[in-house]
This record gives structure tokens, sequence and C-alpha cells, in this order.
């Protein structure tokens, strides 16, 4: 089957069979290397990704739903002017994901901030819950995504002015 | 390509994907095997295609790589099917159909001991002739399968007669050795590449070698790059420990009598390790005047278990540290001062075990005990559980708190880390930076490395680098399994370190220095005197609440303190220990996913500067499933013993209380 889609930004044309996983497809014929399969099941949440924005698990989508869509991955992100914010707020909190989440925890959090410049601490431990891996706790991960949800709404202020 | 890089990404044009088709049943004989029409751009490996010898050499143990006729186990790969994508070829491992005789033994077996041990101190029988008081328990680490949290696999590329290979391996050298023996080409033409692999499970040894084989096979079949991934569950050892405890009047223990099994699937592989471990783990830390234990090592036609941190260490150390738990309960003394209270020194325990410190274990409680409010909470809860109270929607809380403490051990006994090569080079090269070569990838213990370095060189961490290549660029250190990297490479580190220091400022730089532990055999009073050489020491609480509609226990905090010896980076190791311990609370609450509640977890290090640095995650997960346990049994007011303890067990346990 063959199937087109917006690949972080570029026109992209695959062939697939009915049940390859988006996953797969991206990090096999692709040449995607920042998503991080880890348990091809669902349990994990490092193989998150953005599809018309909203992140999705990569390993749970069958590839060929994608057709047509926007297909955001991290390394399309670290090219996007978000990048930065989020960065800024590891930093400032002294406080980085591991090499397995780094990819997954950046795209969630990027996705809340873009939903809600000032969400609450529910919301963003419900969005980043999807994501398994303990290498930050909740209160870290709170200040970090309202950091930078803080330099977004700064950086839109100063935009407008 | 890059190391770093999961297996997944690995990718060529025209590569080849393999899938394992595996026997259905434990025990017989295959009858026949009849495949579907392929087409020419796949390919089958039965046994009858191996080129080389059809079976996969673990330290003294062997097992077949694929089954020739005869099954030995429920899951044995039989054969293995490459073709041009994953979905084609697992249709076709699904139109496989084999028939079998079956053996008639019954199902699910398990074979008589291979493995037997047992020790004893003091005269046990006569303090049980006349107890005042007797407390019997049976503690339980359930079978308990998980899939690994990366995939498992291995590429395999054949060019010009030689063969490199990418694996998810905790030891690249059994990979290579595997490759060269199965595919009947020399090591020297076989070149491995580590690719990063679930270190929470311990890191698998047998899986990434069986797959790294056949994608050779196939490579050089076809001349095409082959590779096979798998996310099949892997499964823990399980435990079974039977305490029976004679106590005085004040329910000060006096005489203990312990049997335990361990359950191995179908090689007892590490079985005298795991044997040593699992016998340090559960002697329990308070006084006995006397005690005798029997331990034996079960198989079964069942697939082979794998080794989740530690040889079973923390899962004995599991049940000592409940039992204690358990009998100060019923002591109707807080379980704080009732451990202050029995632990002591005593000459009549082994020499070869390991000994108690009772001011240091004192310091621990007090620490824990302060931070956590134990005694309070301990109280009120005690006070709860007395008034035998159920649990209800309606009426509050069902709370509890464990406390636990105990010594932990890393890596192998002395004796047996003796018996198998482990190599390691450290160069001083002349910018005065120093490259160390080691087979091992990860660097959860890099900076316990350095500190040796620095401490003995000083030289700053930043000029120390650890070269991590291809078979052909380190040397083997041995398999990554349980902290070997902290126990003996450590150790050659330190000998590397000494032999610089004394060639330093007579000898030109650079200067390499290579030292390896041979294999000696031990003799068995040698063997009588092993011990573990490098310790931590904890103490451990835990507070818990039955949540009273889903059932869970749910942990509202958890308070760790632990001397471990000098730590290079008190932050990078409070987190490690805060990450493992909320991994591992998931797991043992039988959860998978990341609940939205996450309890406190608190960690102090206690300053022994003067110990010799090493992990203290054996000691904590051990006090963590005690204390996790004590607290449900303190919440649920009758003695919990098993783990996983989730919601489905409260509600099997509130069942069968009704
Ligand atoms: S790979 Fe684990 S959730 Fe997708």
């Amino acid at each position: 089957m063959k199937i087109n889609c917006l690949l972080n930004n570029k026109q992209a044309f695959f062939n697939t069979y009915s049940d390859k996983p988006l996953s797969l497809l991206l990090t096999e014929e692709a040449a995607i290397t920042s998503l991080q399969i880890g348990c091809g099941t669902g349990r994990c949440g490092n193989c998150i990704l953005l599809i018309d924005d909203k992140p999705v698990l990569s390993c749970l989508i069958p590839a060929f739903s994608v057709a047509g869509k926007r297909i955001l991955t991290f390394e399309g992100f670290t090219k996007t002017r978000f990048h930065s914010e989020i960065k800024r707020a590891y930093k400032k909190h002294q406080a980085y994901p591991c090499d397995q989440c780094y990819a997954a925890k950046t795209l969630i959090i990027h996705s809340i901030i873009s939903d809600n410049m000032d969400p609450e601490p529910e919301d963003i431990i419900q969005a980043l819950q999807v994501n398994t891996c303990n290498c930050l706790n909740y209160d870290e991960l709170t200040q970090i995504v309202q950091t930078a949800a803080g330099f977004r709404r700064r950086k839109r202020r100063v935009r407008r002015s | 390509m890059n190391k770093d890089m999961s297996i997944h990404t690995i990718h060529h044009p025209d590569m080849l994907f393999g899938q394992l088709v595996r026997s259905s049943i434990p025990k017989g004989n295959i009858a026949s095997i009849s495949l579907p029409k392929l087409s020419d751009d796949f390919i089958v490996i039965t046994a009858q295609d191996i080129p080389g010898s059809n079976s996969i050499k673990v330290f003294d143990e062997t097992i077949p790589l694929l089954s020739g006729d005869h099954i030995i186990y429920k899951d044995q790969p039989i054969l293995a099917i490459f073709g041009p994508d994953r979905e084609s070829v697992h249709q076709a491992t699904l139109q496989v159909n084999i028939n079998y005789t079956i053996d008639e033994e019954p199902v699910g077996a398990v074979q008589p001991p291979e493995h037997e041990t047992s020790m004893s101190w003091g005269d046990c029988e006569s303090f049980f002739e006349n107890p005042m008081n007797t407390i019997e328990h049976t503690y339980m680490t359930g079978n308990t399968s998980s899939v690994p949290s990366s995939p498992l696999g291995a590429v395999a590329i054949f060019k010009d007669s030689a063969v490199e290979v990418w694996a998810t391996t905790q030891w690249p050298f059994h990979v290579r050795k595997t490759v060269s023996e199965v595919c009947g080409i020399t090591k020297r033409k076989v070149e491995v590449y580590q690719n990063p692999y679930d270190h929470s499970s311990g890191g698998l040894l047998l899986e990434p070698s069986v797959m790294a084989a056949l994608s050779t096979i196939a490579a050089i079949k076809t001349g095409k790059p082959a590779k096979m991934t798998s996310m099949d569950p892997v499964f823990r050892p399980e435990l079974i420990v039977t305490k029976k405890t004679a106590v005085d009047q004040d329910m000060v223990p006096i005489a203990e009598k312990i049997e335990f099994q361990i359950h191995l699937g179908v090689i007892p592989l590490f079985a005298d390790e795991i044997l040593a471990q699992v016998m340090e783990g559960v002697i329990p830390i308070y006084h006995l005047e006397a005690c005798s234990i029997q331990a034996r090592v079960l198989t079964s036609p069942t697939v082979p278990r794998n080794y989740f941190f530690g040889f079973g260490f923390s899962l004995g150390l599991f049940t000592s540290a409940a039992h204690a738990s358990h009998i100060a309960q019923l002591s109707l003394m807080n379980p704080a001062n009732w451990l202050m209270k029995t632990v002591r020194n005593s000459t009549k325990r082994p020499k070869h075990l390991v000994h108690p410190r009772p001011a240091l274990i004192k310091e621990l409680i007090e620490r824990t005990v302060e931070r956590s409010d134990f005694s309070r909470k301990y109280a009120v809860y005690e006070m709860q559980r007395r008034r035998n109270r159920s649990i209800s929607t309606f009426t509050g809380y069902t709370r509890g708190v464990g406390l636990a403490s105990g010594f932990g051990v890393n890596g192998f006994s002395n004796t047996y880390m003796n018996e198998h090569n482990y190599s390691v080079e450290v160069t001083l090269d002349v910018n005065d930076q120093v490259l160390i070569k080691s087979s091992i990838l990860h660097s959860s213990t890099e900076e316990i490395w350095k500190t040796i370095i620095q401490n003995q060189l000083g030289i700053n961490s930043e000029d120390i680098a650890i070269c991590q290549g291809s078979t052909s660029e380190v040397l083997d250190s041995g398999p990554d399994i349980l902290n070997r990297d902290l126990t003996v490479i450590s150790l050659l580190i330190e000998r590397c370190c000494e032999s610089i220091k004394n060639q330093r400022f007579k000898e030109p730089l650079p200067i390499i220095v290579k030292r390896s532990l041979k294999r000696s055999k031990a003799t068995n009073d040698e063997m009588k005197k092993s011990a573990f050489a490098y310790f931590t020491w904890g103490s451990l609480a835990l507070e818990i609440e039955i949540d009273p509609v889903s059932l869970n226990p749910i942990p509202m905090g958890v308070w760790i303190t632990v001397s471990c010896g000098h730590i290079y980076d008190q932050d990078r190791l409070k987190k490690k220990i805060q990450a493992r311990v909320l991994k591992e609370l998931q797991a043992v609450m039988g959860t998978e996913t990341r609940s939205t509640y996450q309890p406190h977890i608190d960690v102090e290090f206690h300053k022994d500067e003067d110990a010799i640095t090493a992990d203290p995650l054996p000691n904590i997960l051990g006090l963590l499933y005690a204390a996790y346990t004590s607290a449900i049994t303190q919440a649920l007011n009758e003695p919990f013993t098993s783990i996983p303890a989730g919601a489905q067990q409260v509600f099997e346990f509130i069942g069968g209380k009704k």
C-alpha cells in the first residue's frame, strides 16, 4: 500500500504493508533515529511523536493510517523555535530526561504548552503519564513544564509588542 | 553506524527479517514439520542447516540452539524463517505445522533438584524440642514475567568472508563466541558491536546470542544483511522460602530453620552462585544461637529464567527482612526497637557469612525512623490494626507502615568470580589522561571507576574516558550481569592503578596496564571461606494506603538511609535510586503503567568514606519488598508473605480471609 504524508514538514512517500507500525516504518525506511522504540507494545511511551500536533504512541499506530497527515518527530521538532524553550527549562531546573525518554518527554511537554500556556499540575501529570520512564519525578516535570510555558508566554508577549 | 542506536534503527534496503518458531509442548519429539510454500525471497533455518555446533555454551552449561528432533522445554526454538518483510515472515511462521510425539511426563513437572546445599551452626534441633513459641511463614516471589523495556535483537552483515554483528547484548564476547561456534567461522572474522539493552532486567544473556547466530547463518546463506528482533516476555526465577523460628518469652529469636528452593527453568545456569547469594540473603541479621538452612535449585521443562538485579540476593533479603518484621509485630513492639534490640554481634555466626554491624544498623534505623515519623505512624496504624477493622469505602483509610533493615552484597561471591576470565586495560597517556578499556556499555558505574582512578592517580574525572567499541577494540570483561562491573572490574581497575602508580615518573608515558582475573579452581576449604567483597547497609521505611475501591496498595512515602562507601555524585545516585524504587514499586504492585500519584522518596546517605564503594540497589530492593509486605500486613492485619502484591492479591487475600 502506498501512502504519502508530511514528515517533518517535507513530503514523504512510503510503501507499507497492512499492519506495520508507524514506529518501524519511520525508523527503518525514513532514517528517523530519534524514535526510541522500547517495548513496541504501547507500555513504555518512548516512541511518542506528534500527528497533526497531537502526541501519539507510534508503535500502536498502523503506518497506513497516517496517509495525508502531518508527522513531527523529535528531529523535526529540534528545528523549530519551540525547542529552545524546553531546553532552557531543563537547564534552569538542572533536571534532564534520560536518553531513552528525552525525545518523548520533550514532545509531550511541547504539546502540553501548545494546548495551554498556563497548564495546571494535574493536566501536566496526566499528559506525561503516557511516558513511564521514572528518570524525572512529577514535581520536577511540573516545574519544567511551567517554566517552559512561562518562556513561551514571554516570547509571545514580546512578539505581539 | 552509531552503537547507541536502538536495534530497530539499523536498516538496510535489502535486509531480511527473521522470526523464530517455538515448541508448543514441554517435552517430546518432533514427528514431522510441514512448511508453507515460500518464494525464493525466504530462507528457513532448522537444526540441519547449522554449519557448526547446534549449541550455546554459557560457562559450564550447554543448551541446544535449535531443537533437532527432541524438545526439552516449552517454547524451545525449533526453526527460524527469514524473509523480506516482517509481516510476510510472521504469516509464514503461522503456517508452519509441527507434529509432536509427547512424552508421558506430566506438563510442568519439576525435575529432581540438581544443586543442593546446606549450612548450619549451633544445635538447632535442641531449641525446637521445647520452644517457648515458634513462628512459621512461607515467603514466595511469584512467577513474574515481564516484557523487556527495550527491544532485543541482532543484525548480521556478511562481507568479504567476515561478519559484523550488532546485538542488544550484555556480553559481546559471548555473542562472538556463539556466532563463531555455530557458524563454523573463526572468532577473528566475527566483530560484535553492542546496542543498548534493558539494564533493568539485568540484561539477557542467551537470547541476543541466539538471534545473532541465526541472523549470521541467514546473512551467510543469502549474502544479505539479516535482522532478528523479539519482544517475547522474560521470566524471573521463583523463590519459595519457609522460615520456622523458635523464640523466647520476649519474642526474641533463638533458633531458625530455613528451607528454600529456587526454580530456574530448563537449565540451572549460575546455580551455585544463586544458591550462595540467596543463602546470604535469607539469613537474618538478628542474633541466632542456632540456625540450619537447606537449599536447592529446581529445574523444569520451561524457558530458562533471567536474572534481575542480583542472582537472587534481593529476593532472599526480602524474606529475611519481612520475617523479622512479622516477628516484631507479634512481639507487640515497634519493629525499629525490636530490630535494634535483636541485632548484635555473635561469635556463633560462621566466619564466611556477612556479620551485622549493630552500631551502624542502629544509626541507620534511627535516621530512617526520625525522617519518616515511623514510630508515631506505626503506633496509630497498630491501634487501627488491633481494632481489626475491615476495608470500607465509608470508614476511612486502611494504612500500614513497614520498616526493614539489613545489608546488601554486590556481584559474585569471591570464589565464583575467580572462576572466569575478566580483563581490563588502563592507559595513562602523555597528556595525563586515562583511558579504560572494558566491554561494558552502560555508564551507571562509570562514576565509581572514575572515583577509584581519581583517588589512586589524582586525575580529574574529565580526563578519564571509557573506551566502548566493538570486540576488536575492547577487552572481554565478562557478562554484565549483576554489578560484575562493580566488583570484579573495580578490583581490576584498582590493580591497574597500583601498577601505574609504581611505574609513574619512572617509566615514559604512555603506561598501559592490563589486568585479568584468571580461572583458578577453588578448593573445598576455600569455598567455605567464600564471601562477598562489597557490602552496603541500609534501612528503609514505607507507608501504604489500601485504596478502598481499587484495593491497590498505594505507596505514600519511602524513606531510605543507606551506607555505601564514598559516593562520587550524590545527586545522580539519589536519582538513580528514586527511579529504580518507583519502577520496582510498579512491578511489585503488578502494574505497568505510571500512576498519577508518585510517593515521596527520601534518600539519605550515611557517610562512610572509608568503606569500599558499592552499589546500594540490591540492598534497597530487598528492603523495599520487605517493608512493602510488612506495611500491607499491618494494613490488612494478616501476614502478607508474597510478592508481587497488588490489588488482585489483596482481593484474593480478603476473599480467602472471609
Ligand atoms: S515503544 Fe513502548 S510505547 Fe511505543
